[in-house]
């Protein structure tokens, strides 16, 4: 059989080389290399979905590397990282296309960006866990690279930031994974053989899920280590938003299953009314503190700690509910939550990116009545924002209702995170107020509505925000299959 | 039943959510013709929405469902189904009076500059309304309920461009949805209690005990904010009002069909839940029956037509919900019936004056009686069926829901309903007699002139149902009360008696409303406005009490609105300095070490490459070495590595 999983994963990282080989190549062929070769992998991905998987890991490539040290690479897809994948691969095909605009050092950033993809979609992937942990350094030198090298004008600071934090972030999980490795008998990376048997008991679990939870909390992220985030959107290319936001957040959500979760279960089960806790106030902290922004980016990269808080909580519930129909009903809304996420706020920023590119400015007081100017991207912005919002028929809202069904049996108190759903209305209807409704003042009746790429990368993420809403079983079938199998 | 008739009732909401896809995506084609296909839609969902109404007559509720989301055991949704009486009479309501307030939309909106797109939102918003009547279970409900809201949002803001619209649009959206977080909670506590969502399965679940006491309440007052912020009753009533903004048709079909029937639709579509909790069921009539005496109390004073129209809708579905809190199921649901229709009128004949005229403050008219007859007569009966002067529509179940209070013993709401009645006829017909009596009082109101057919048509034929609507629910022969029943399961729990009608109470409750009429002739008629600005001077702070609409919204205004932007600050602030800082600091030291560590760093990605690569051989060192040691010397070089890739960039 044809080893699809690995050319999707090294699709990307081929045409980066194509790339690095090709010195001098113009912007426009730069482009049509990435958009091309994101495209090859988006069909990859599209022929893995086609695939399918099954209750377990399925579609499984190996090839032995140190069998004395159970080190190999492997790679693989459940229910659960099968819809990231695809995710990942829409998301950054859609991000080619839009930044097919960038004239400044293209070869350049195109490389970088298809050697995230690699990257990105390497975590998902990945069935060893040394793989995993490589793949998941290398997400944080790319996404160093394009802040850096594209941002904005605080742009060296907020990418250090980043860097540091998520490094200094990621190392506990290098060594939980050791721990993991030494507490396995025979000795093994190998994710499979750690989930279906936990190595790890007592204190020695908890240590390593403390380390976990550290490096997962920082990626998603949920306070009190959010810090890094607002700072790394607002100065961050779009397409480097769009990224961060849609896919490496979700590194940290995907962790936080695939290991806290599957490899450390008594532990976390032990831990579950911390985790809860902090993620229900990360979800109104994150509601709130984006409330009272007045820059739009900003704002919503707030509401994506809100999102997050969600998606935590329902990991959490996950983990201790002592009824498995309602662990795994808060665990499926809460990867249908990651897929959600991505393409929603993947939306957002795209939008805001472009509003930014017209007016130079993202302060919503700067702005008024631009629907009547640019009637499309203002359209397009609402229905995003009413996406975000929990909007029933749309992405957020089954994924949302899951969570809160599963969390009210476990943790009845948590419902109270049910609030921020009026918050998030408030503050995106607030932007909207401000940015869209009201008088056209005059210094923007010049502005132009979106342009063909622009419509060509926004309209597919509209379009499945709109399907994930009215059509969830799509995804939540797949996810269900392996969930289920999942939770004891 | 056939797989056609399936479809053919399929087709009464997802006709009217087609003609929004097709005018939203082929607006710009479709212009001035927009209207046509709203109209002729709309027709045809009203034509298959009768046929389900005799298919129900004949053969019994319709029900049949689909599985939406299926994952086994406690998470399965379905998406379905459910006419019975109930909701047979309620989607004849709705699509009659969608279809005529396209028809009339056709000629009010005419030149709008978002023509197509507004009759796709007015029939987004009639299809979600269809969607929710006909939901068998909460998630779908909600999923419509949701999506009303969401229309609301979009057609109160139709005129964006005016500020006032823009925050009108947005207070009807942020008030219902603190009440929709509220039914969200609710349906969780359900759904958590009993698996399932189906009203019907969560009635009989209750009644087998699963759910109960307090948890029954508490669950069943959550629910019951959800229909107090769409219904606009106290404490969530703020936002109606303010809706006025929207297109003056939009109100129409805000008071009459959609949006605000809907919190009053669910309370009687769960009502087999509600009555099992007596507490639930006291609150709903509490509240009911106190905002309809303090909606009546605001109206009193207002100048504005619509918002006199809006006071006046607030204050009926009080009484809707008091109804159906004191056990008068039917009652209830009858008013709510006869009211979308002589309500559609008040509002459509609000908007004659306003396509005439351009002014909605009734101190700006005058004479209009002259000027506009139809409108004035139809505004007429619509006034009299209102204030439920006998033998109007209005009358017959306005007068069971007082006669209810009276005979369950209910004095206290029995009191204040009365108390309504007289000012709800004082305030409707002030309006009638300031507007359309005496001389004009502006240039605008002596040019104005009845609007053409297009528009007085449906108000002509809202003003014979405005009439007649009633007529089948009276002592005689008590049509509506014989097909719309509370289940025998409530009957039962509400231990219903028959009543014979009682004359005296009805010959009361229209000698209060015509004694209302009285007063307000007696302080507005022409050449008496004496009388009312002496009344005015005399009651200077009742009036800015009631005018400022009982401070309310001021108190609101300074206490949630204020106190979330305080809160958000506070929290940004928090997040700025406080934690923020603590990460700059840290960051400051690591850049500090890396100007030091300067020289050690060469080129830029060749560094990261190596980075990695020692990274890597690292790892692979530390499984072959001894773990611990290694992997402190590993921290160490990745902190390097990372610190020198900083500092070169």
């Amino acid at each position: 059989m044809l080893p699809i999983v690995s050319i999707t994963l090294f699709l990307p990282l081929l045409g980066a080389a194509v790339l690095v080989a090709l010195p001098g190549v113009s912007a426009r062929i730069a482009h049509a290399i990435g958009v091309s070769f994101s495209g090859l992998a988006l069909l990859g991905a599209f022929w893995m979905w086609a695939r399918g998987a099954g209750e377990g890991f399925s579609q499984i490539e190996e090839v032995e590397w140190i069998p004395s040290l159970g080190a190999a690479y492997r790679v693989g897809v459940d229910g659960i990282s099968l819809p990231l994948v695809l995710m990942t691969a829409i998301l950054f095909f859609v991000s080619m296309v839009f930044s097919a605009g960038v004239r400044e050092r293209a070869r350049s950033y195109v490389a970088l960006f298809l050697l995230l993809e690699t990257a990105s979609i390497g975590v998902f992937v990945a069935l060893d866990a040394i793989l995993f942990y490589v793949f998941f350094e290398v997400t944080l030198v790319g996404m160093y690279f394009i802040i850096a090298g594209w941002g904005y004008e605080d742009r060296q600071r907020a990418a250090l930031t980043f860097f540091i934090y998520t490094l200094l972030g990621s190392l506990p999980l290098l060594l939980a994974i050791l721990a993991l490795y030494l507490g396995s008998d025979p000795n093994t990376f190998d994710m499979r053989e750690l989930i279906a048997s936990p190595p790890l008991t007592g204190l020695a679990a908890t240590l390593a899920l403390i380390a976990m939870l550290v490096t997962f909390f920082v990626k998603i992220p949920v306070i009190p280590v959010h810090t890094w985030l607002p700072a790394a959107h607002v100065e961050a290319p779009t397409a480097g938003s769009v990224i961060l936001a849609g896919v490496l957040l979700k590194l940290g959500t995907y962790g936080l299953v695939r290991f806290a979760l599957q490899m450390t279960p008594d532990a976390f089960r032990a831990l579950a009314p911390i985790v809860a806790g902090v993620a229900v106030v990360s979800a109104l902290y994150g509601a709130f503190v984006a409330l009272a922004q007045t820059d739009l980016k900003r704002m919503v990269a707030y509401t994506s700690v809100n999102h997050m808080g969600y998606l935590v909580l329902g990991v959490a519930v996950a983990a201790a509910a002592a009824d498995p129909n309602a662990g795994v009903l808060a665990l499926d809304g809460a990867v249908l939550q990651m897929v959600a996420h991505g393409f929603v706020t993947g939306a957002l920023f795209l939008l805001v990116g472009m509003l930014q590119d017209r007016a130079h400015t993202r302060e919503m007081g700067d702005f008024s009545g631009l629907l009547r100017i640019v009637p499309a991207l203002g359209w397009a912005f609402v229905l995003a924002a009413f996406a975000s919002l929990g909007l029933p028929g749309l992405a957020h809202f089954p994924a949302e209702f899951q969570i809160f069904l599963g969390a009210l049996g476990v943790y009845p108190a948590a419902v109270i995170a049910v609030l921020g759903i009026a918050v998030t209305a408030g503050l995106y209807l607030r932007a909207i107020q401000a940015v869209f409704l009201g008088e056209a003042r005059d210094e923007w009746t010049g502005l132009k509505d979106l342009g063909t790429r622009e419509l060509l990368s926004l309209v597919p993420l509209l379009a499945l925000t709109v399907l994930l809403g009215v059509a969830p079983f799509l995804v939540l079938d797949v996810v269900h299959a392996t969930t289920q199998g999942i939770l004891p | 039943m056939s797989a056609g008739q399936q479809l053919l009732i399929l087709a009464i909401p997802v006709l009217p959510a087609l003609a929004f896809f097709v005018l939203a995506l082929f607006g710009r084609l479709i212009g001035e013709n927009a209207q046509y296909v709203a109209v002729f839609v709309n027709a045809t969902a009203f034509i298959f929405s009768c046929f389900a109404l005799f298919l129900v007559i004949t053969d019994g509720p319709i029900s049949f469902s689909v599985s939406w989301i299926d994952l086994g055991e406690g998470g399965s949704f379905s998406m379905g189904v459910l006419i019975d009486e109930l909701a047979a009479v309620m989607i004849v309501v709705v699509t009659f009076v969608s279809l005529m307030i396209n028809l009339y939309s056709g000629a009010f909106m005419e030149g709008d500059s978002r023509y197509a797109w507004y009759f796709a939102v007015l029939n987004l918003f009639t299809a979600s309304m269809l969607g929710l009547v006909i939901a068998p279970n909460f998630i779908q409900l909600y999923v419509f309920w949701e999506l009303v809201g969401l229309c609301s949002y979009l057609l109160i803001g139709h005129w964006f461009e005016k500020p006032a619209a823009r925050d009108a649009a947005q207070k009807a959206f942020i008030v219902t949805r603190i009440g929709d977080a509220a039914l969200l909670v609710g349906i969780l506590i359900f759904w958590r209690a009993t698996g399932t969502t189906s009203f019907a399965e969560i009635s009989q679940a209750a009644q087998a005990g699963f759910i109960g006491g307090l948890l029954l309440t508490a669950a069943l007052v959550l629910v019951f904010i959800g229909a107090v912020g769409k219904s606009a009753q106290f404490p969530l009533h703020v936002w109606l009002p303010d809706a006025m903004e929207g297109p003056t048709p939009v109100s129409a079909l805000i008071h009459a069909a959609t949006m605000v029937a809907a919190g009053v639709y669910l309370v009687a579509r769960t009502y087999d839940i509600f009555v099992q909790s007596p507490a639930a069921m006291l609150i709903v009539a509490y509240i009911g029956g106190f905002t309809a005496l303090m909606a009546a109390t605001m109206a009193l004073v207002k100048k504005d037509i619509k918002r006199i129209i809006a006071y006046s809708t607030v204050s009926q579905l009080g009484y809707m919900m008091m109804a159906l809190g004191i056990g008068a199921y039917t009652a209830g649901f009858f008013h709510l019936y006869n009211h979308a229709f002589f309500k559609a009128l008040l509002f459509l004949g609000a908007g004659s004056i306003i396509y005439a005229m351009t002014s909605y403050n009734i101190f700006d008219m005058g004479g209009l009686k002259r000027r506009m007859p139809i409108t004035f007569w139809t505004m007429v009966i619509a006034g009299l069926s209102l204030a439920g002067i006998f033998p109007l529509a209005g009358f017959w179940s306005k007068d069971l829901i007082v006669a209810g209070a009276f005979e369950k013993h209910y004095y206290i709401l029995f009191g204040m309903a009365l108390v309504t009645v007289f000012l709800t006829a004082f305030y409707i017909f002030r309006a009638i007699f300031v507007a359309f009596l005496g001389e004009p009082r502006t240039e605008a109101a002596r040019a104005a002139v009845d609007p053409p057919g297009v528009m007085t048509v449906p108000m002509v034929i809202l003003a014979a149902l405005s009439i007649g609507s009633g007529w089948i629910g009276t002592p005689v022969a008590d049509l509506f009360g014989g097909f719309v029943t509370p289940s025998e399961f409530a009957a039962g729990v509400l231990a219903i008696e028959e009543h014979a009608f009682s004359y005296a109470l009805a010959a009361l409750s229209v000698a209060v409303g015509l004694a209302g009429i009285a007063l307000a002739y007696a302080m507005y008629a022409p050449g008496r406005e004496h009388v009312a600005e002496s009344a005015y001077r005399r009651f200077r702070p009742v009036h800015a009490f009631l005018d400022r609409r009982w401070y309310i919204d001021d108190l609101y205004n300074a206490t949630f609105v204020r106190g979330a932007m305080a809160l958000g600050v506070a929290v940004r602030e928090f997040d700025r300095r406080g934690l923020d800082g603590a990460v700059t600091g840290l960051g400051r030291a690591v850049s500090w070490t890396g100007e030091r560590l300067r020289p050690l760093q060469t080129g830029g990605v060749q560094n990261y490459a190596l980075f990695i690569v020692i990274s890597v051989l690292a790892l692979a060192a530390v499984v072959l070495g001894d773990a611990l040691i290694l992997a402190a010397g590993l921290l160490v070089l990745i902190i390097l590595g990372s610190i020198a890739v900083g500092v070169r960039l």
